[in-house]
């Protein structure tokens, strides 16, 4: 049985399948709020929903299955002023109010749309927002990113290994 | 867990495709909401390809894998599925798993 604390920020493993036998999950959201269960690349918009106090349950589990919870958005607030170049995307984005965000802070690019990203911040200067990593998705000009507030939770694997 | 009532709205059937995500559970079927709905179970019937279920988009990357032949169930509070598939298609059905559920 493993207590998995699972974040906003970074999607983590909370499933593993055994290489022998059957494997089989059984994931519950201990935390509370909603985790996000998926692939590799799992966002709050594109995995499956379990509210606190959920679970899932899958009697044949053949993969790895990852979470990320939510997060809430707050100032400061950027706007694109360049479009960002397709995939991968660098490491910049364009904002007049580039020095309201500082290295450390992680912030949310489109957030609700399916370009959606979450990433941390390098550094900035007056015209732009550096990333410690290259971004995922096109962001096109005037779409925004907020600093965000991570939201996070606990997910426990039991029942979990072959049978 | 089985799907109790293939009579229901709530039994779902969908054939997923590679490429784009198709819906496998709708919370409003036919235009119809259901009515607090709980406790849904997803099969895979299919017996080659790999559905990858997630929320409302998703992609094989982000979705969790179920196998041809394999089920998913979710207890609790019923959330709007889609599912896809890297390559070919696969037929999945959706309904609910307890009489836990309203509809």
């Amino acid at each position: 049985m493993a207590h998995t604390p699972v974040s906003a920020t970074i999607p983590t493993v909370v499933y593993t399948p055994t290489s022998s036998g059957t494997p089989h999950a059984f994931l519950y959201n201990e935390g509370v709020s909603t985790v996000y269960l998926g692939g590799s690349g799992v966002s709050t918009q594109q995995g499956l929903a379990l509210a606190p106090n959920d679970k899932i349950r899958l009697p044949y589990a053949g993969g790895t299955i990852w979470a990320i919870s939510g997060y809430n958005t707050t100032s400061p607030q950027g706007t694109v002023i360049t479009a960002t170049s397709t995939f991968p995307a660098g490491t910049t984005l364009t904002d007049a109010a580039g020095t309201s965000f500082t290295a450390g802070m992680w912030i949310a690019i489109e957030s609700g749309t399916p370009r959606q990203e979450i990433a941390q911040v390098n550094g900035s200067n007056a015209g732009s927002v550096f990333t410690n990593s290259a971004l995922q998705y096109a962001h096109g000009t005037a779409t925004t990113f907020w600093q965000i507030n991570a939201v996070p939770s606990l997910v426990k694997s039991s029942d979990v290994g072959a049978t | 867990m089985a799907i109790f009532d293939v009579g229901s709205l709530a039994y779902q059937t969908t054939t997923c495709v590679s490429g784009s995500t198709s819906t496998i559970f709708n919370l409003s079927p036919g235009g119809t909401a259901l009515t607090s709905p709980r406790d849904v179970t997803i099969i895979n019937q299919g017996t080659v390809n790999t559905v990858y279920v997630g929320g409302t988009i998703g992609t094989q990357y982000t979705g969790i894998p179920v196998g041809p032949g394999a089920q998913l169930t979710l207890q609790g509070t019923a959330v709007t599925l889609v599912g896809i598939t890297s390559t070919g298609t696969s037929v999945v059905v959706a309904g609910l798993a307890s009489v836990a559920s309203v509809v």
